[in-house]
């Protein structure tokens, strides 16, 4: 079958998004209130509305690290102690009486600055040196928590005393009893929040802050000679990853019926876990961070479970259930699918999605210069010779 | 510099040009990175040895000295990959504790002798390591790095889950290859050695020594070497570059499995899935500190890193042995900043 042929900006396109939009919309408002099918290996109910929660964090730290790792290519082990610090800065801030709205802005900033602190080196410090110095932060982290122990609770770990649970101001206007229960209550506020991640990271990416460090990854001496400022932006770029990855661990605590924060999940597994999720998903892409985090998430899960099993599609499991070591199986599975990924799919999920999407749909670009000099001037005068004339077809 | 000096002497040599020579060549072999690595050394050691007296200072500085060469072994691994490949190999740590794994359950279960047993792990992760550069990480292009790395990080997950799944996460004791008793030691100085500590410095200095005799004196060493100053002309005068990168991802894992099997010897940590990892930390440090492309940095690196570990752990009491990881780590980023190459590595010179 023939692809059909949409032109950007058309109606058939604005369609398209329009309709793409209102299914995601729809699912992720859905989701919660339905249990899918196989519990055995996506958890019971109240299991699977945690695993939602738990993606949208993931999903904003992946994309906060897509930010440094995929648009200005400072590759970055280190961004777990961001996550880390987001998560006791936000149980911290609420054991000492705040809200989780006071704190979310407060361990985002807090992260901010010290990803700016952490990024100033990167401008001496280079490539695989660079790497060096974020694994050390990431070592360094857990390391931390457990010497300020009357702080931090130390290995014991600290627990929050307050949780995010929907609040008296909205009675005056619902009926207390509909009030929506506290479990998916925190699942919209962390979707919300994972939402507004992704419309501050499109339109950075899409800002002169964006270009700039795209132009600086690919070419930092043109980027350099056409005014990016090195310094500020390779500093900016860790600050603001940091900043995402904060406001995940905030995400973590505040999904959390009881919060709870540990040095050890914390940890370098914790960075290796994220770049997995990056890779899966797609280096340098703003959607790439939801089938990462669905992957690292969901799909973690899954195959956790799936080792409980004693039977699989009738096939007798029962040897895997009962050995020691079974908890290699998930890394094996994943190390190999990383593999196959990095041969198969370089460019992630969103690029074989955009790839499936091109068998049906074609999608022609009209630029809005284009259009401003179409519609000013007769096409064929103003067009270059030879330039393909957008509207009349494809050329690819 | 090099060139520089040149110019100036077929103008005549004037005593400038000798000084620069002279220089450049200082560079070359990096005795200003281990002028400067020395008298840190020195004026760290003077004060220490003040603080406590020379007998306790002696007795830390032995005990530093086993796992300085672990951690120099280990590093070595590190450069020779990136000097081939010019990607930090995440996976190192887990392929040498995969194949220390192999040798303990040879020696162990299988009843060899333990020096056999390692030599057979070594030369298995050998196989092994060039089975994966053929694998996976040839068909990349060399000059991109992400997708190697990302290789390398999938190889650490896979490793380490079959390491979990194989052997459990149970430590295991470890069978010396050295006479390890608790008679087994000399002293030296007042200080007490065990025989096994020394082995693991003899072990890596023997290796260390072919090493480089390998690489300076073998044509497959040339061709390593040429191969890691520059892909492209090697590839222009015949040097297959596919299997010279192949035989340094073979030697790194040998030497990581040896690194791995040296560094259970001194007894004082058990086999387990996970015991590679803070000398892995400690090695990515000191293969940094050294500059990362430089054989003679890794060890020297290896030696400074367990040093610092040992003293710092032992004489600054309020870092303590909880942040000794911490401070090492901030010490090298401090080097890094005053050093972006390392003490000994090349500097990279960017063309407009």
């Amino acid at each position: 079958m023939a692809p059909r042929t949409i032109q950007q900006g058309s109606s058939a396109h604005r369609g398209l998004l329009a309709g793409a939009a209102v299914l995601a919309l729809a699912v992720v408002v859905l989701l919660p209130f339905v249990t899918l099918p196989g519990e055995k290996w996506l958890g019971n109910p109240t299991g699977q509305i945690i695993n939602l929660q738990r993606l949208c964090a993931f999903a904003v730290a992946i994309l906060g690290l897509n930010l440094l790792i995929g648009y200005t290519g400072q590759i970055s082990i280190g961004h777990s102690a961001f996550v880390g610090l987001g998560a006791y800065g936000t149980v911290l801030m609420t054991n000492h009486g705040w809200s989780y709205f006071v704190a979310l802005p407060l361990s985002a900033v807090l992260c901010f600055a010290v990803g700016c602190f952490i990024g100033l080196p990167a401008l001496r410090i280079r490539g695989l040196y660079l790497v060096v110095v974020t694994f050390a932060l990431a070592i360094v982290f857990p390391t931390l928590i457990e010497k300020y122990e009357s702080f931090t609770g130390g290995s014991n770990g600290l627990k929050g005393k307050s949780v995010l649970e929907p609040k008296a101001p909205l009675d005056k206007i619902f009926d207390p009893r509909d009030r929506i229960d506290p479990l998916r209550y925190r699942y919209f506020i962390v979707l919300i929040v994972a939402a507004i991640m992704f419309l501050i990271a499109r339109n950075l990416i899409r800002s002169r802050a964006g270009r700039g460090l795209v132009a600086l990854r690919d070419n930092p001496t043109a980027a350099v000679i056409n005014g990016v400022s090195v310094p500020v932006y390779k500093v900016l770029a860790f600050g603001v990853s940091a900043a995402y990855c904060g406001v995940a661990g905030w995400m973590l605590m505040a999904r959390d019926a009881a919060p709870f924060a540990s040095q050890g999940s914390f940890a370098v597994d914790l960075s290796i876990t994220l770049i997995i999720g990056l890779v899966m998903g797609g280096v340098a892409t703003i959607g790439g961070a939801i089938p990462g985090a669905i992957i690292v998430v969901i799909v973690r899960y899954a195959l956790e479970q799936l080792t409980n099993q004693k039977s699989i599609l009738g096939i007798n499991m029962e040897w895997l259930a009962k050995r020691q070591g079974k908890g290699g199986v998930v890394g094996i599975a994943f190390g190999v699918l990383l593999v196959g990924f990095v041969f198969v799919l370089p460019g992630g999920v969103i690029d074989g999605l955009r790839r499936l999407r091109a068998r049906f749909v074609r999608i022609t670009p009209y630029p809005s210069w284009l259009r401003a000099l179409r519609s000013s001037a007769p096409a064929s005068e103003s067009l270059p010779s030879g330039a393909p004339d957008p509207v009349a077809g494809p050329v690819a | 510099m090099g060139s520089l000096a040149a110019v100036s002497e077929t103008r005549g040599g004037s005593a400038v040009s000798v000084v620069q020579r002279a220089r450049a060549r200082i560079d070359e072999i990096g005795t200003r990175g281990l002028a400067i690595a020395g008298s840190v050394v020195l004026v760290l050691s003077v004060v220490f040895i003040a603080m406590d007296g020379p007998k306790l200072f002696w007795k830390r500085f032995l005990d530093g000295l086993a796992n300085g060469f672990v951690y120099g072994a280990v590093a070595l691994a590190l450069v020779l990959i990136y000097k081939a490949t010019s990607i930090i190999n995440f996976a190192q740590g887990s392929m040498a504790m995969f194949f220390t794994f192999v040798s303990w359950v040879l020696s162990h279960e299988q009843g060899w002798p333990v020096w056999l047993s390692i030599i057979t792990a070594m030369i298995a992760s050998a196989l092994v390591a060039a089975g994966f550069e053929r694998v996976l990480i040839r068909p990349f292009d060399p000059g991109n790095h992400l997708p190697i790395t990302i290789i390398t990080i999938a190889l650490l997950s896979v490793i380490d889950g079959l390491a979990v799944y194989i052997w459990f996460a149970d430590p295991k004791g470890y069978p010396s290859p050295f006479p390890s008793t608790k008679n087994d030691v000399a002293t030296v100085f007042g200080a007490r050695i065990f025989y096994a500590q020394m082995g693991i410095w003899l072990t890596v200095i023997i290796t260390t020594i072919v090493l480089s005799l390998l690489l300076s004196k073998t044509k497959i060493g040339l061709a390593f070497r040429a191969v890691s100053s520059n892909i492209e002309s090697s590839r222009l005068v015949g040097v297959h570059v596919g299997r010279t990168l192949q035989f340094g991802w073979a030697l790194a894992a040998a030497i990581g499995t040896l690194a791995g099997s040296m560094f259970l010897s001194s007894g004082t940590t058990q086999l387990q899935p996970l015991f590679m990892g803070q000398i892995l930390v400690f090695s990515f440090a000191a293969a940094t500190i050294g500059g990362l492309d430089s054989l003679v940095g890794a060890v020297v690196g290896g030696l400074l890193v367990a040093q610092l570990q040992t003293m710092i752990g032992g004489y600054i009491k309020f870092i303590g042995s909880d942040l000794v990881l911490a401070t090492t780590l901030v010490l090298i980023i401090v080097v890094l900043l005053v050093r972006p190459n390392g003490l000994f590595g090349s500097k990279r010179v960017e063309r407009v």
